[in-house]
């Protein structure tokens, strides 16, 4: 072969790699998360441009002291992490995250097969509702998408649900101390706020209002405190969001009328930091109206300064206010 | 930044860019990920003129940098490569074979060589950038775009002598 048939060989090969067959799109979950990404990596708050022209000129200046520092550091990271994941028990986590001021996390559904659903909960609402044997809930209609939660102190959240693209669809703001509950819809301009709580009893069709209650605080810290020390089990390291973690599981079942339900929970814990990097949960009923789900704590930023206007109960400017009424069904 | 306009209008070709070199879902996945995540820092510094071009030659260092990581971790995927369908319709189930194991080939020589020679050779032959458009992009001299893109040819030529009759047959027929 000449060189010229050489080369038109190689153009004709990398042809070859242009025509694989790929599919269309990405996977609309990865473009939720991507887009959960981005947007929570927007909401960080910035390093002012004349602060960070100061540090650069100090690592320029004092550079080799930097490097020197930086390598003393890095061994004695690298010798006390030895020491934190040999000792890390779980009391010490939970220790930990009752030292935080705020948490943001990003919340993402992986599996439902079964859950409460929308529409038969506004069945509930008129009366029409029948439990029949072996009946499947299907999926809320926002089961799927990925959420960005901030929590302050132990009694605030603000949880922003995403669309596919990374929009805010809705913002859902709760006081447990107050026990005041609120949802925001931006593009409709609505506000919406749940006073009451109506429970249906499981084995008739009874129903109670009441307002709703406060709570001791959100769920994220309730369900780490819930959790027994002595009830957990240690896994082997794995690298994490490049973080070397370890991990505790625990199981817990409870016998309720709908079934047994049992709840895994996985907590990947930083041995430097002694706070979770991941959280997995997954929920198997015995029941199949209830059926299985599983989901995901992760991106946890810990300790950031969160502005209370965020959590504001208040009706914005411009919006509706509409009062609504949250359903459950009694299980025990 | 309006980033779920721009995940909406460049994310396929963002996939298909990555898609193309890295065959793995879940790196593939980390890869599309990782793309706008530079493509966010990136922009916090200066404004991004062409989208598409940007988010291309970011996709493309980034699966280059993939398969390199896979190469050096000597892990050897046993999925079959892309969706297992002839890259080119007119020639015989060996030649596929051989086909498919030309792409493979392909991958591991870009692996291999030096990482602007692969860019390089990947925005010119696959995503069928022009030299100009290439200078613009890695931000170098057109003439460096040629001097670039002869070294790869080079690599590329000894590394895929095996396959060279194959082509030689095709083009014959």
């Amino acid at each position: 072969m000449t060189d010229s048939d050489q080369s038109q060989f190689v153009e004709e090969a990398m042809q070859s790699l242009r025509n694989v067959p790929v599919p269309d799109g990405p996977p609309f979950e990865l473009l939720g998360v991507t887009a959960a990404r981005l947007q929570s990596l927007s909401n960080d708050v910035d390093v002012p441009q004349c602060l960070r022209s100061t540090l650069m000129f100090r690592v320029k200046r004092y550079g080799r002291v930097v490097v020197i520092g930086a390598a003393v550091v890095a061994v004695v990271a690298w010798i006390g992490m030895i020491d934190h994941s040999a000792t890390l028990a779980f009391a010490d986590v939970k220790q930990q995250v009752d030292k935080l001021r705020s948490v943001r996390y990003v919340y993402t559904r992986l599996v439902e097969e079964a859950a409460d659903d929308i529409e038969e909960m506004q069945r509930i609402e008129r009366g029409e509702r029948k439990v029949e044997s072996g009946r499947t809930f299907r999926t809320a209609n926002n089961a799927h998408q990925p959420r960005i939660v901030r929590v302050l102190g132990r009694y605030l959240q603000r949880s922003e649900t995403l669309n596919a693209m990374g929009e805010i669809e809705s913002i859902s703001i709760s006081d447990s101390r107050t026990g005041k509950h609120i949802e925001l819809r931006p593009k409709e301009k609505q506000f919406l706020e749940f006073d009451t709580q109506v429970t249906l009893a499981f084995d008739s069709d009874k129903k109670t209002e009441s307002q709703i209650s406060p709570t001791p605080e959100v769920d994220l810290y309730a369900s780490i405190r819930e959790i027994p020390s002595n009830a957990i089990t240690r896994l082997p390291a794995r690298t994490i969001e490049g973080k070397q973690v370890i991990g505790f599981y625990s199981e817990t079942t409870t016998g309720t009328k709908m079934g047994t339900q049992t709840f895994e929970r996985t907590y990947w814990v930083d041995p430097k930091t002694k706070l979770p990097v991941r959280i997995e949960v997954s929920h198997h009923s015995t029941d199949k109206r209830m059926g299985s789900s599983e989901w995901i704590y992760s991106g946890f930023v810990f300790d950031e300064e969160l502005p209370p206007s965020l959590f504001s109960t208040e009706v914005p400017e411009g919006y509706t206010r509409e009062t609504r009424k949250i359903f459950g069904i009694q299980l025990d | 930044m309006d980033w779920p306009e721009i995940l909406n209008q460049h994310g396929g070709i963002v996939w298909k860019t990555i898609r193309r070199l890295v065959t793995d879902d879940a790196d593939a996945s980390d890869c599309f990920q990782e793309t706008f995540v530079a493509a966010w820092e990136y922009s916090r510094k200066q404004p991004v003129i062409n989208w598409p071009g940007f988010l291309t030659r970011l996709a493309t260092a980034r699966s280059l940098d993939f398969l390199r990581k896979r190469l050096r971790t000597k892990v050897v995927s046993l999925v079959t490569e892309g969706t297992g369908e002839p890259a080119c319709q007119h020639i015989s189930p060996a030649a596929t074979a051989e086909e498919n194991e030309l792409v493979r080939r392909l991958r591991d020589a870009l692996a291999e060589m030096p990482h602007d020679q692969a860019e390089v050779c990947c925005l010119r032959f696959i995503e069928n950038f022009s030299y100009e458009q290439i200078a613009d992009a890695l931000r170098i001299p057109v003439n460096h775009v040629g001097v670039l893109l002869h070294r790869a040819k080079t690599s590329l030529r000894h590394e895929l002598a095996t396959f060279a009759p194959l082509n030689q047959q095709r083009t014959e027929v």
